[in-house]
């Protein structure tokens, strides 16, 4: 929503959101809500359907898109979205140790490929926040989070 | 390495000369386009990258996304090269690290079929590269020794090339013109022959889905006995029910009979109790009712039926006379449980008298004193045929004539 906004179409002016939230408490990461949005889009009961990159393919790979029936009209520059978070009191050797475990999970290790396949990757990365700065001004612009946390979106089931 | 044939490599006299390249046109990733772009980084191996050429208009955006799944490297060329030039990650071969060879799909093969093959190849093809890790199942028969036999794949194919349709390979219309009494007869003998299949059916179902799936064959030859005992009781049950009298007695000393069979936990023991000693000695029964039945439709269904049979009690046969060869053991735990299923036995009747006396009305075809003697002569016939060939069975298994001797002296008198 923040990314069409930059480009001028303000949410709710310029058009109307529909919702696709299937199990919220996911904070809407879950891959049947733009499942459910593609096939809007392709049935003609939206206009335009926001889903991420990997899920498109899905949906291309699954049926749910034809070939040719549908065209990208903007994307989002790249972020991150899921990453594991320590409270800033937490045990720093703990942490130090986790993230050694984390990072040496090999895809070529039958016993832990099924725990990355569960994530859906093929290998940990060292923590950033800089990826985070796109959700972050956007949730801010659209004041999806109160000051004290709590989700104040409009329309958003928590 | 060569180049596959649809990558080509660049044109000389570019920088990128010698990376080979991966032409698209306007397919794109909602095509099908990740399938040839796996198939160039396949043929393109040990850290070479491919440059990705097309016109769709999201290829770049896709493809990206596609390599960030997968986990290969993408990185964009000027539009002069091509979209995006893509390197193989290491996941993309992971599967295969540690990954083990099930033997080979070719029984005749050296090494084709492992002594003991371990439970995590699972449902894994034999001659399949198996992905390590995954589901360990207790395929409880998975010893090479105690169930196999070369001859499984010939049998196989057999039993495929002679399945017959119940309703092609007999003509029920054919008419039965002999009186009630020898009528009955039939179908008690049927009524009897209907029970023993079932019997029949379940023995090798139940050890079926034990059987370790890297002895393939084995498999399949249980399962198409299996396919085969289930027309047989569809033909028995037709023909005892074609005459409007239905299905005749069934008594509790041949139930208990064939429940001794289906209880045998052993394999080896089950089959040679089965198909050896019971079916072997049906082999000569059904052999009896196609040269005696009063009807063409009886004979009919005894001469289909037999030559199924007869394939049974071969790949029990094999299977146990290799089994027995490499562990000469086998014999006497056969012998043993020949004894006490004889021991357990012992209070029941035995064969039902109305079957006995219905084989005797069936063979005489009259109900004539002279025409009776006649067919008490040839089941008197009959049940020698059946010891004798009993005891061939057993000597060709390893047992001594006296042995043999005993042995079937000691099988139920309920035949199965």
């Amino acid at each position: 929503m923040a990314h069409l906004a930059s480009l001028g179409l303000d949410p709710g002016t310029a058009f109307r959101i529909r919702r696709f939230d299937v199990m919220p408490t996911k904070h809407g990461d879950h891959v049947g809500g733009e499942r459910d949005a593609t096939k809007a889009l392709v049935d003609g009961e939206v206009d335009a359907a926001c889903v991420i990159d990997g899920n498109q393919l899905l949906f291309a790979k699954e049926g749910t898109i034809a070939a040719g029936a549908v065209r990208v009209l903007t994307r989002t520059p790249p972020y991150d979205h899921c990453t594991m978070t320590v409270l800033d009191d937490a045990d720093g050797a703990a942490v130090h140790r986790f993230v050694e475990l984390l990072l040496a999970m090999s895809y070529e290790d039958p016993v832990v490929r099924p725990l990355l396949e569960l994530e859906g990757l093929k290998a940990w990365r060292p923590g950033r926040t800089s990826g985070y700065e796109q959700l972050e001004a956007a949730v801010d612009r659209l004041g999806f989070y109160g000051a004290d946390g709590s989700i104040t979106a409009e329309g958003y089931p928590p | 390495m060569s180049a596959p044939r649809h990558v080509r490599p660049l044109d000389r006299g570019t920088s990128d000369a010698e990376r080979p390249r991966l032409e698209l046109g306007p397919l794109g990733f909602d095509g099908g386009a990740h399938v040839l772009v796996k198939l160039a980084l396949t043929e393109c191996a040990g850290g070479t990258e491919v440059v990705v050429r097309g016109t769709h208009p999201e290829l770049l955006a896709d493809l990206r996304a596609w390599c960030r799944q997968q986990g290969h490297g993408c990185t964009p060329v000027g539009p002069d090269v091509g979209v995006a030039a893509v390197r193989r990650g290491r996941a993309a071969g992971a599967r295969s690290v540690g990954a083990e060879r099930a033997g080979h799909a070719i029984a005749t093969e050296p090494g084709a079929v492992v002594a003991r093959p371990p439970p995590g190849w699972g449902l894994a093809p034999r001659g399949a590269l198996v992905e390590p890790g995954g589901p360990a199942p207790d395929f409880r028969l998975a010893d090479r020794d105690e169930l196999w036999t070369e001859r499984a794949e010939s049998f196989y194919e057999q039993a495929t090339a002679t399945q017959w349709d119940p309703a092609v390979a007999i003509d029920w219309s054919q008419p039965v013109v002999h009186g009630p009494a020898i009528e009955r007869a039939v179908v008690q003998v049927m009524t009897f022959l209907v029970e023993n299949e079932e019997a029949a059916l379940v023995v090798p179902a139940r050890f079926l889905g034990q059987v370790h799936p890297h002895f393939r064959e084995v498999q399949q030859v249980l399962a198409v006995t299996v396919a085969d005992e289930a027309r047989h009781i569809e033909v028995f049950t037709r023909r005892a029910t074609m005459t409007g009298y239905g299905p005749a007695l069934s008594t509790v000393g041949g139930r208990a009979s064939l429940q001794s069979l289906v209880d045998e936990p052993d394999y080896a023991t089950a089959m040679f109790l089965l198909s050896v000693m019971g079916e072997g000695t049906f082999l000569s029964l059904l052999g009896f009712l196609e040269r005696h039945a009063p009807d063409p439709v009886t004979r009919r269904v005894a001469q289909l039926t037999r030559r199924d049979e007869a394939r049974h009690v071969a790949f029990s046969m094999a299977h146990l006379e290799r089994h027995a060869r490499l562990q000469p053991d086998l014999r006497a735990r056969l012998a043993r449980a020949v004894e006490h299923r004889h021991q357990a036995l012992q209070q029941t009747s035995g064969l039902n008298d109305d079957v006995f006396d219905a084989l005797v009305l069936l063979a005489a075809g009259e109900e004539d004193p002279a025409s009776i003697a006649h067919g008490w002569q040839r089941v008197q016939d009959l049940q020698r045929d059946m010891a004798e060939a009993r005891q061939g069975r057993l000597v060709r298994l390893g047992f001594s004539p006296g042995e043999a001797e005993t042995l079937s002296s000691l099988h139920t008198r309920n035949f199965m």
